[in-house]
């Protein structure tokens, strides 16, 4: 299982490509992670990231 | 094979007595490994005997894996004598050979090494053993069958109670070790020699894994699907050393008791304050569910550049 290391947090990218939109994806993810302001900015650009890569 | 005779085949008890060119004169035993009873290896695994015990110490699977214990820096011979007896006619008799038994002093790992050794005491019928010999840079073991080899039979294998420091004494560590059967030293002994180029004391190919333990700083909750989790080996934890390698997620694999069914880890987050780990799952997660953590394997520590530690078993119940 392959890794994204992505704001001090290593994802799986098998999670995060199994969401099918963003919000989904946000709303799953913990409080903890990538916590503070422009979380869903943050969340946002790893999905895309994530999503980007896998294609 | 039976050969028909009846009686002893005189033919075959005796030894030759000329003395060889390059005999073998066992010196300090400074390790030993401890691998699973029966284990015995071919000329072939022998040829290639540093690729054989590295794979035998890195198996992902406890029960079958061997563990050298190195840097003993001290020897008690604990061997019995032979056993005999006098006749009526006063001719001493003899009846059967003692017995070999070691102490092995140790000072590295100390405690931490004391309570891994502990776990070993009483385990003499799972393990057979060869000792390291430091000067020979080699094994000592015996044959098995015409071909193979194997280390020797244990019928004693066990850590005696430390004895603590005096002031003028360090605090003195042990293993103690016996062999059941004298004759697989006496008559049946082979040395692996291993190239003078790779040290059997020092080559990493050739220690044991380092220990991990698991503890649970919170347990699963449930709401969240995470788990807060350390990583120690002996008393070191081993966020500083591995804060990188550790978070990888498939180090951290969770299975529910009561189905056996992994809840894949969707991620691990670095807790820098405490120096634990913040595992997320990915799967729904009732309150009172029981987890087992498999931290590893060994094989997927190595890959993720941990290398020569060992997995390990933890338990967390969902809140």
């Amino acid at each position: 299982m392959e890794d994204i290391k992505f704001e001090g947090t290593s994802f799986s990218i098998t999670w995060v490509s199994s969401f099918t939109t963003v919000s989904e994806f946000i709303s799953d993810c913990p409080p903890h992670i990538c916590e503070g302001e422009n979380r869903e900015k943050k969340l946002t650009e790893l999905y895309n990231m994530v999503n980007k890569k896998k294609k | 094979m039976a050969t028909g005779n009846l009686g002893t085949d005189c033919s075959v008890i005796l030894g030759n007595t000329g003395v060889t060119g390059c005999p073998y004169d066992l010196k300090n035993i400074v390790g030993i490994m401890l691998v699973p009873t029966g284990t015995s290896w071919t000329p072939t695994q022998v040829a290639a005997w540093q690729s054989t015990v590295a794979a035998g110490v890195a198996n992902n699977t406890a029960t079958s894996r061997y563990f050298p214990i190195q840097g003993f820096e001290a020897v008690e011979d604990k061997s019995g004598d032979a056993v005999t007896r006098e006749t009526g006619y006063r001719v001493e008799k003899y009846v059967s050979n003692g017995k070999y038994k070691w102490r092995l002093f140790y000072s590295n790992g100390a405690m931490d090494m004391h309570a891994q050794l502990s776990l070993f005491t009483g385990q003499q019928d799972r393990f057979d053993v060869l000792l390291i010999d430091g000067v020979n840079n080699g094994f000592l073991c015996t044959s098995s069958g015409a071909t193979n080899v194997k280390g020797f039979t244990l019928d004693t294998l066990f850590a005696p109670n430390i004895k603590v420091n005096t002031g003028a004494e360090d605090t003195l560590y042990a293993i103690e070790i016996g062999l059941q059967d004298e004759s697989e030293i006496n008559k049946n002994w082979r040395f692996i020699q291993v190239p003078s180029t790779i040290n059997v004391t020092t080559n990493t190919s050739f220690l044991g894994l380092k220990p991990t333990r698991i503890e649970i700083v919170t347990e699963m909750v449930a709401s969240t699907k995470t788990v807060v989790c350390r990583v120690w080996s002996g008393s070191t934890n081993l966020y500083d050393t591995y804060t990188s390698e550790l978070a990888t997620t498939a180090l951290w694999n969770f299975y529910k008791d009561s189905t056996g069914i992994q809840n894949t880890t969707a991620s691990v987050t670095a807790a820098p304050a405490t120096k634990a780990w913040t595992i997320v799952l990915t799967s729904a997660i009732t309150a009172a569910d029981s987890f087992t953590l498999q931290f590893g394997t060994v094989s997927a520590l190595t890959s993720a550049g941990i290398l020569r530690q060992a997995n390990a078993v933890a338990q967390t119940i969902a809140t």
